[in-house]
This record gives structure tokens, sequence and C-alpha cells, in this order.
């Protein structure tokens, strides 16, 4: 069967949906870091347990992979990055205050930062609802921090986001580097932190991720990936670039991947010029020393 | 909080490294596993399962060189039977079958209540922890059953003729670095392993390199940085 041309006039359209798509996402000239940094590494952990698991309804033995996160993982892979003396950010459900309250105050004790991760790990059409569950989330979230929450890794709608105080995201893997993003109507700038999925523990390590059938899992040995992390850094240090490492404690909580993790750590810690800030500090950096140009 | 409410199974904080003590001054504890099960679909156990010639191997050749390997290696392993003669068991296993959606297992709702109230001592797979746990079932009575863990990365089944044998992957290395790495790493923390294995994909041999994979056991054994492995299985049947 012949595939049918679009006629002049979608083909316009969609040459203007791509002139548009690329202007939303806007680079930061001559980005820097500050003196003597060569690139930021972030560690951002989703700790979201077992709320994924419940929302979809699955089996005991599933939320408990989840639960392992909250009662074991997190303290391990927290005491971990105490020990190596890097801050890290935890993106967290509100719901997680309620399960997982003494963990939080004690990351918070030790200066990381706690960052949104939706109320109970979804994002509702319903306006009024997301409003809701934002607003409860980061209430609780800021009660814990003893400070507002500045984060987000969620698609929280990028307006009610900066209504609530909320300046960066890390959601998008549309650049190497820090950038800013305008929302579907070219409006509501937020700066995006970004992740990319080959630097994700779960895509790894965790069977039947984002519905992945079963021929298709290939559940990876801790050496494996430490040589594709390790790349991935290299390859963004000698670019001077961003590296943000996500990770999940019901994942990487387990004995095995801490070694690791530290082990990869201990690594870029042999190279100069690396800094391990949290998410909020490297977006302080950026909105001061970096701000959004005017003339957008 | 809620607390449980189709959230958690066990209480919020598990158990600290420092306060795992185990019997005789032993560093940790290795448990292992021999799942005899026909290894079909997700299902009830058929006839056209018995047939199979892969389980009648499991049954026969595969389980006598398991039998024959942890008699070299003076272990015990808990055999998890699929229907029981004789003596009652005291443990339960609700492991997953390959082409099951989640690794997990099928506990249900009720899984570990009915367990409690027919008088297991305990869960077999259990993954809220990497050390045994209690799942509790009744907070308001403090009623809980005993939960020996379990991770998928530490079982054959994921990576020995997966999903089925004939299309499936063969990943033996993967397999045992996993175990290698978890061995290590839970032996310094003086905390808990579990291999678990199925007769009929670890028992047989690899005819293209003549290595028996039951062989990867005695490696495990042998890396020097292992040894001395003093670890015993404290929780057979
Ligand atoms: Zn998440």
């Amino acid at each position: 069967m012949m595939t049918s041309q679009p006629s002049p006039d979608a083909f316009d359209a969609l040459v203007r949906t791509a002139q548009f798509q690329r202007t939303r996402r806007i680079q930061i000239p001559d980005f820097a870091y500050p003196e003597g940094v060569k690139l930021a590494v972030n560690f951002t952990l989703d700790f979201d347990a077992m709320l994924l698991r419940r929302l979809l309804n699955e089996p005991w033995g599933q939320k408990a992979k989840g639960e392992f996160g909250g009662r074991v993982g997190v303290w391990r892979i927290m005491e971990m990055f105490d020990a190596e003396d890097v801050k890290v950010t935890l993106f967290t459900p509100g719901r997680i205050c309620e399960l997982y309250p003494e963990v939080l105050r004690a990351v918070i004790q030790n200066g990381h930062e706690l960052g949104n991760h939706m109320w109970e790990h979804e994002v509702y059409a319903d306006p009024v609802i997301e409003d809701a569950h934002l607003t409860r989330t980061l209430k609780a979230l800021s009660a814990i921090q003893g400070g507002p929450v500045t984060g987000t890794r969620s698609s929280h709608t990028p307006g009610l986001l900066r209504s609530k105080g909320v300046v960066y995201n890390s959601f998008t893997s549309a650049h190497d580097l820090p950038f800013y993003e305008l929302d579907a109507q070219g409006e509501n700038p937020i700066l995006q932190l970004p992740f990319h999925y080959a630097l994700d523990d779960a895509m790894y390590f965790s069977f039947g991720w984002l519905d992945t059938p079963n021929a298709a899992q290939r559940v990876m040995d801790v050496d494996e990936v430490f040589d594709i992390w390790w790349a991935a850094f290299e390859q963004q240090y000698k670019a001077g670039g961003y590296v943000n490492f996500l990770l999940h404690p019901f994942v990487s909580g387990h004995a095995m991947r801490v070694d690791i993790i530290q082990r990869l750590i201990q690594r870029i810690k042999t190279l100069p010029g690396v800094w391990f800030p949290t998410c909020d500090t490297l977006a302080q950096h950026i909105l001061t020393h970096h701000p959004l140009p005017e003339a957008q | 909080m809620p607390w449980k409410d189709f959230y958690t199974t066990s209480d919020e904080i598990g158990i600290r490294d420092a306060a795992i003590q185990w019997p005789e001054g032993q560093s940790m504890a290795l448990g292992l596993t021999v799942n005899l099960n026909p290894a079909g679909a997700g299902k009830r156990i058929t006839a056209k399962d018995l047939a199979y010639p892969t389980w009648h191997y499991g049954l026969k050749e595969g389980l006598d060189r398991f039998l024959e390997l942890f008699d070299q290696l003076g272990i015990r392993a808990t055999e998890v039977l699929t229907r029981v003669t004789g003596q009652a068991p005291k443990g339960w296993f609700a492991l997953s079958r390959p082409d099951d959606r989640a690794a997990t297992g099928c506990a249900t709702d009720d899984t570990v209540s009915l367990l409690k109230a027919r008088g297991y001592a305990y869960i077999g797979n259990g993954l809220a922890d990497d050390a045994p746990y209690y799942w509790v079932t009744d907070p308001a009575k403090s009623e809980s059953l005993l939960a020996l863990p379990y991770y998928y990365h530490f079982d054959d089944t994921f990576f020995l003729m997966f999903p089925r044998e004939g299309i499936g992957l063969e990943r033996p290395q993967a397999l045992l670095s996993n175990w290698r790495a978890e061995f290590r790493a839970q032996y310094r923390r003086g905390r808990y392993g579990r291999r678990n294995r199925r007769a009929l994909a670890s028992g047989a041999s690899r005819r293209d390199d003549a290595e028996p994979r039951a062989k990867h056991l005695a490696r495990l054994r042998r890396q020097p940085e292992l040894s001395p492995w003093t670890a015993k299985t404290f929780w057979t049947a």
C-alpha cells in the first residue's frame, strides 16, 4: 500500500511545530560552574518505595520489593553517601513522609535535599486534584526539610510548579547540560537538570521495568553497569558536561549495588574538578549566574 | 500514618547490620534453595508438565548432581517441594514462574495469614529485607510470620533458559557475578545471602563447553577472596 503524502498545509503545520519545539528548550550560553569545577555530578534518588507498585495494583511481592527501599535500602545507601561526603537529592513522594519519616529527618540532618516526586507517584489530569496533591506534598516535605522545596521530578504543570516556588525539574534528557524549558504554550520557563535513562539503575536491574515483556529482561550484574556508568561519566568529564545518576533506594540500596556506587564515587574522586552538589545547590548557582536571557 | 493499609508488610526500619547475631559466632548465613517444580507456566501442574523431558532431567541427573556437589562441599540445602508426602514442611515459597509478569512471587493478600493459620514457620520469599524479618499479618494482635529474604537477582530462573528453554537467554556469567558481588558485600556486613536454583536448569551440563553449571557453585566456593567460607544454612527445614 502506498503511503499518502501529507497535504501542503499539514506539512507546513509540522514544520511550524518543529520550529516551536526547538524554541522551547533554551540552552545556556557560556555555561560555567563555580571556579575550579570541571563538571557537576548529581546523585538523585527517587524514593518512591512501593508507591508505584501499589498504584498499579501489583501483588505483595512487588510491593515488598519496594518496601525494601524504605526500611533497608535508603539507610544503607545514605550511609555510604555520608561516608563519601557526597550530598544528594531525594525526590520523594509526599506519602513517604508518613511511611518513613525517621530516615527523612536523618537525611536532612546530614545536609541532603528533599525534592518533590508527586504525592503517590501520579499526576492527575484534573487541575484541582493536581494542585491539592502538589500543595500537600510540598507542605509535608518542607516540614521535614525545615525550609522550602525548590525542585521536582515530575510531569507537574510548569506554571503550577512556579506558583508554588519550585524552580527546577529533573525530568528530561533533551540536552547533556542543564537548560531552561518552556511549557507547551511557550511560557513558564523552568530550569531542567537532565537525567538520562542510561544512568537509571532500574533500567538495568528491575524486572519488567516500564512494562517490558519477560523475553526482553536482562537482569544485569553490577560490574557490567559499573563499566557503562564509568564510560558515561568519563565522556561527560572530558566534555566538561553534567552527570545525573538516577537511583532508587529499593534497587540501588541492595548491598552489592551500594558497593559499586561507592567504587564509582571513589574512582570519580581521583579526577580533579568534580563537584557533588545537591540539585538545589546547582540550581541556585545556575539561576544566579546564568539566569534565563530576557530576549526569548 | 495508616501503617500497612496495603503499603507495607513490616516495620519502618529493618534490622541494622550491627544488631545481627548468628549462632556459634558465624559471620553470616547463606541459604541455598533448590526449587523442585516443573517450572511450567504460571498455572497448576499438568500431566503434560510431568511428561516434559527437561523436568525428567531435573528430577534425575539434575538433582543427583546437586546432591553430590552439596555432599562434596558439606552444605545443606532446602528443597522446595510442590507436593508434600509424609512430614509437613515448615516453610512455604511463593516463587515466580518464568512467565509470570513479576519476578517476586505470587503471594496474595491472604497468603501469609493462611500460612500462619496452617502452622507454617516461615515464608521463603520475603522481599522487604535482605536479612530474615517478620512479615506482619495483624498489627493489632502483633501477629507475624518469619520471612526469609529472596531476591530474583540470585535466582537462576531468570538467567538460565529464561524465559523458556530453546527461545531463552543463557547468562550464567551474570548470575555468578551477582552471587559473588552480593556475597562479598553481605559477608562484610555479616548479613545474609540466598541463592535459588532450579535442578532442571543449574543441574544441566552444557554440551558445548562440557562444564556442568553446577560447578559454578564449586567455583564460587573456590574464589580466594571468599575463603574462609564458613557459611552454613541455618534455616533448613
Ligand atoms: Zn519514581
